[in-house]
């Protein structure tokens, strides 16, 4: 109020601070509003109260209205672009923003899917299959705690099998004295005839464990029970624990099969129960189980049949245990100094020990595994360059949403909200490509490898897809945003569209591509690599020819074939008269199969000759053949003679030695007529040498070629053995007519393995020849997407120089100057990509060779090197070309 | 009635003082509409940050008035239910009434 005649005081108004406050949080359309609206009031409250009381009133107002209107600041503009209301529905709005511009330009969304869900898709697949072997865990109770022993000779060199069983003594031994190990179990395998009322007769693996196995791996019957004491007494053993998939696929999953009877080995035997599906032990083949007898175990010490297994007492170690184990060892040298002479323990997780070549198939699964983890690299390398092309193409609506007031961190998450969604939709996809994949690559893994569980998309499987996509999404997802949000906004606005900003991104974009280049040519000449290397095992000699022969596994039982007499005499009734049938060439018997993964050795001594150091232990592989068993196998005998009819079971024991045991013992001069120790346990045999052959395979490929032992069969004969026949023609149409032999010779005598030895050596190098795919599928993935890659950048570079093409040409310049200023600098950089991939390729040979595996050349990166330029060239070749095509008229015209 | 037009308490109270007052409804006539009526200390923020989601929704909408026939008035910001503004809050007063039928409760003054 003011008095007339005066200056009207100007009207009184909300006091500072609050007013700046106010004005800070107001939303912009608003704050007008709002503060005339307050000081109005303000007005009103000081001429009713004072101003003092106003002054309150507007605190008050002011404090308690921040929070409103900074909620609604930042829940919603009014701006399309923006949603409105809660975070949730902002995400919502995302993913429906990031659907529609995905729709929008369906072939990036479309390429990245593919891409992605193939690279995921091989993550995942390779995954499953090594999940089995180096990361799950033994399906039984505390499997950490779980631990095989051993006996050991280190005197055995080089690859040879220097894990020795142990003999029942010791095992008592171990179960008595050791108190590391709270229980000891024993168990071996062996193929048993079984057979069953109204059922062929078959030959299958049948593990012999001690009734106290179960009880220490935590396994429970799904039916029926386990073993109990008495039923390790002879006499009292008729029992047997069969697995599920034998009960389902033998016995029909019958609910009534416990009780009833089987036969094995002539004698009946009681089944107790239905082992789970899960256990497993010791490997996939072994599908029944009788009790290990243990009154009659034996008490030789050079009896060594049993593999021991043994559980951790709580708190001790596998170093503390081995160290008891030798302790324990040293004191029984006492009882019985010969066996033990030498001999070293050795205590290993039970996983490790079940897993045939641990160490080789870790290796080669970690290989695997890092291989595909470069072809997921390459795509997310792929992806990205996509992303930032893409992306490049959008800063302009970026750029308009930055500047009506979206933040950094909504762009952000818009870009993630795509490539999530893409990601997602690949995992989808690739977890169903790997479920196919795993399919077919698990048949091709021989059963008899042990491992936990089944090869499977399992729950571990899933959520290492689900890291992984996720992983990839926030790659390539994220790799233009940082880029974009950066960009200064006025010229990406400006008409002229976008190339600021882009020459970083271009850089990054040839520096993907280069690598990609790289890790194509790396993963190609590791593919190279092991495909040689598989390609030298197939066609590696193997000593006698494998072309033509048929195999047939046969067990002769205990009751039928008490005494060695009735062994010898089948044999050799059973050769005649295969031999005798059309269409054979000649037929033999060997105890072990070459190739099928099993082997024996003797050890064996030179009269005269005591080796040259008390560490060397003269050992070779030892085979007991029939006469004819040189003949059949087309094995060169060299100096002498292979056994005939006069090697009988009452005449001298002959040997026929190989080429390098006769070379290594007696050098240039014939070893025929000389003697040799063989030693076996505590007996002794002194044979004369009668032949030397050329050396062939042994049980298993990867040893090459070793020092043999042959015996006789008649001499030595052996209740398991293989009959192998030669065809003149097709071994498979014979197969019949030998079965018609053997059942005539024995109606109960079944007949097990029945495979020509083409297959058993192509079963031999199984492993082999899956990684060798798997690894050119994924050489060949990467070559195309380097390829692709490539092809991206170049285009993308012609695309934005159109302009400036169209310029250089109207002016005059060549297509060739103008096909090489594209191609320009970038080809330097594949170029380099290329070498720096045969670099590491050479580097992968010479460390692989240092293993053992191959030998280092320079061919292979060579080859490696041209063939990325060569694709590389055809690939930035074909939209160079297009460059030199560009009308000059059009491409000035446009932008 | 679909899920985003149900009011809350607030608006409620905001669209009836907006149709309670008619061509007055302002900043501050609403707010004090709303304290003089239910004794409800509103903050003026807290009526704006309302109208805002009223006009989002599609419930209300403002005009400006003619400047203040003094010196240096201003024209002001008026406020007033749209059509479904209207036809939204008497919806919501229906439901409370069909709530509120039959009960026997002493609300008292």
């Amino acid at each position: 109020m003011s008095a007339p005649g005066t200056a009207p005081s100007p009207p009184a108004r909300v006091p500072q601070p609050w007013r700046a406050m106010l004005r800070r949080v107001a939303p912009d359309d608003d704050r007008a509003s709002i503060l005339q609206d307050l000081d109005e009031e303000y007005r009103q409250i000081c001429a009713l109260r004072g101003a003092a009381a106003a002054r309150r009133w507007a605190r008050s107002q002011v404090l308690r209205s921040l929070l409103p209107l900074l909620r609604r600041r930042a829940g919603g503009r009014r701006l399309p672009l923006e949603p409105r209301g809660s975070r949730t529905i902002a995400l919502l709005h995302d993913l429906r923003y990031a659907l529609r511009s995905l729709v929008a330009s369906p072939a990036y969304g479309t390429v990245v899917v593919l891409v992605l869900s193939l690279g995921v898709g091989a993550n995942t697949a390779i995954f499953s299959l090594v999940n089995p072997f180096l990361f799950r865990a033994l399906p039984f109770a505390d499997p950490h705690r779980l631990v095989h022993l051993f006996e050991t000779d280190p005197r055995v060199g080089g690859m040879g099998w220097d894990m020795i069983r142990q003999s029942w003594p010791m095992v008592e031994a171990l179960r008595e004295q050791s108190e590391s190990l709270e229980e000891v179990a024993a168990y071996y395998y062996a193929s048993d005839n079984v057979s069953r009322a109204g059922a062929e007769p078959e030959q299958m693996t049948v593990g012999r464990v001690t009734v106290n196995l179960f009880a220490m791996l935590g396994a429970k019957p799904l039916h029926g029970r386990l073993f109990t004491p008495e039923e390790a007494r002879s006499g009292d053993d008729g029992v047997v624990l069969v697995h599920e998939s034998l009960w389902r696929s033998r016995f029909g999953a019958d609910a009534n099969v416990v009780g009833s009877t089987i036969r094995l080995d002539g004698r009946e035997h009681v089944i107790v129960g239905v082992m789970r599906n899960e256990f497993n032990f010791p490997f996939g083949a072994v599908r029944m189980w009788r009790p290990l007898v243990t009154d009659v175990a034996g008490s030789d010490w050079d009896d060594r049949n049993f593999l021991t297994v043994g559980k951790l007492a709580r708190g001790a170690s596998i170093d503390v245990a081995a160290a008891e184990v030798q302790a324990i060892q040293r004191r029984l040298q006492g009882q019985a100094p010969a066996a033990f002479e030498g001999l070293d323990a050795r205590v290993v997780p039970l996983k490790e020990a079940l897993i045939f070549f641990y160490d080789q198939m870790q290796a080669l699964m970690m290989l695997l595994l890092a291989a595909v983890a470069l072809v997921l690299l390459i795509v997310c390398a792929n992806l990205g360059n996509l992303a930032l092309a893409r992306a490049s193409r959008r800063q302009r609506e970026i750029a308009i949403r930055t500047a009506v007031g979206a933040s950094r961190f909504r762009v952000l998450r818009q870009l993630l909200a795509e490539s999530g969604f893409l990601s997602l939709l690949a995992a989808i996809i690739g977890v169903l490509l790997a479920s196919a994949a795993i399919g077919a690559v698990a048949s091709m893994i021989p059963g008899e490898l042990w491992r936990a569980g089944d090869i499977e998309v399992d729950g571990a499987a899933l959520g290492y897809t689900l890291a992984i996509s996720l992983l990839a999404a926030l790659a390539f997802g994220l790799l233009p945003a940082r880029q974009l949000t950066r960009v200064d906004l006025t010229p990406a606005l400006k008409e002229g569209g976008a190339s600021t900003g882009a020459a970083g991104g271009r850089r990054l974009g040839k520096l993907l591509v280069a690598s990609q280049v790289a890790v194509a040519a790396t993963l190609c000449g590791s593919a190279l690599m092991m495909m040689l290397a598989f390609r030298e095992l197939r066609n590696v000699e193997l000593g006698f020819d494998p072309h033509g022969v048929v195999s047939f596994d046969l067990t002769l039982p205990d009751d039928s074939y008490p005494g060695a007499e009735q062994v010898r005499v089948f044999w050799g009734r059973l050769t005649e008269r295969v031999e005798s049938l059309p269409g054979v060439e000649s037929a033999a018997v060997i105890d072990l199969l070459p190739l099928n993964f099993a082997a024996g050795a003797f050890d064996y001594a030179i009269p005269g000759r005591e080796p040259a150091t008390d560490d060397e232990r003269l050992q070779a592989s030892a085979h007991r053949v029939s006469a004819t068993y040189f003949d059949a196998m087309r094995i060169p005998v060299l100096r002498g003679r292979a056994f005939e009819p006069g090697d009988s079971g009452t005449s001298d024991p002959v040997v026929v030695v190989n080429r390098l045991l006769a070379e290594r013992h007696w050098p240039g001069e014939s070893p025929v007529g000389r003697t040799m120790l063989l030693r076996s346990g505590d007996r002794e045999v002194e044979a004369r040498v009668v032949g030397v052959a050329e050396p062939s395979m042994g049980g298993f490929v990867f040893n090459g070629f070793e020092e043999q032992v042959f015996r006789p069969m008649t001499q030595s004969p052996t209740r398991g053995g293989h009959l192998v026949v030669r065809a003149a023609g097709d071994p498979a149409a014979l197969v019949s007519a030998v079965r018609g032999a053997i059942t005539q010779l024995d109606t109960g005598l079944p007949v097990g393995g029945v495979r020509t030895m083409p297959s058993v050596l192509a079963e031999s190098t199984a492993p082999l020849l899956v990684a060798s795919q798997v690894l050119s599928s994924f050489g060949a993935f990467a070559l195309l997407l380097a390829a692709l890659g490539v092809y991206g950048v170049v285009a993308y570079a012609v695309a934005r120089r159109t302009h400036e093409i169209g310029i250089r040409m109207a002016l005059g310049a060549h297509p060739r100057a103008v096909l090489g200023l594209v191609l320009g600098s970038g080809a330097w950089l594949v170029l380099s990509g290329a070498v720096v991939g045969g670099l590491l390729t050479w580097l992968l040979g010479v460390a692989l060779a240092a293993g053992g595996f191959g030998t280092p050349s320079l061919a292979i990166p060579l080859a490696v090197v041209a063939l990325l330029a060569l694709v590389a060239g055809v690939a930035s070749w074909l939209p160079a070309r297009r460059a030199t095509r560009i009308d000059p008229a059009i491409a000035l015209r446009a932008e | 009635m679909p899920k985003g037009d149900h009011l809350a308490e607030l608006e409620q109270y905001v669209m009836l003082a907006l149709m309670r007052l008619g061509d007055e409804a302002y900043g501050v006539t609403i707010r004090q509409e709303i304290q003089e009526r239910s004794g409800r200390d509103v903050a003026i923020g807290a009526v704006y940050a309302t109208l805002g989601r009223l006009a989002d929704k599609g419930f209300a909408e403002s005009w400006t008035s003619e400047p203040e026939p003094v010196q240096g008035g201003r024209s002001r910001r008026h406020w007033r239910l749209t059509v479904e503004g209207d036809e939204v809050l008497r919806r919501t007063l229906r439901m409370l009434g069909r709530m509120l039928a039959g009960l026997e409760i002493e609300v008292g003054k």
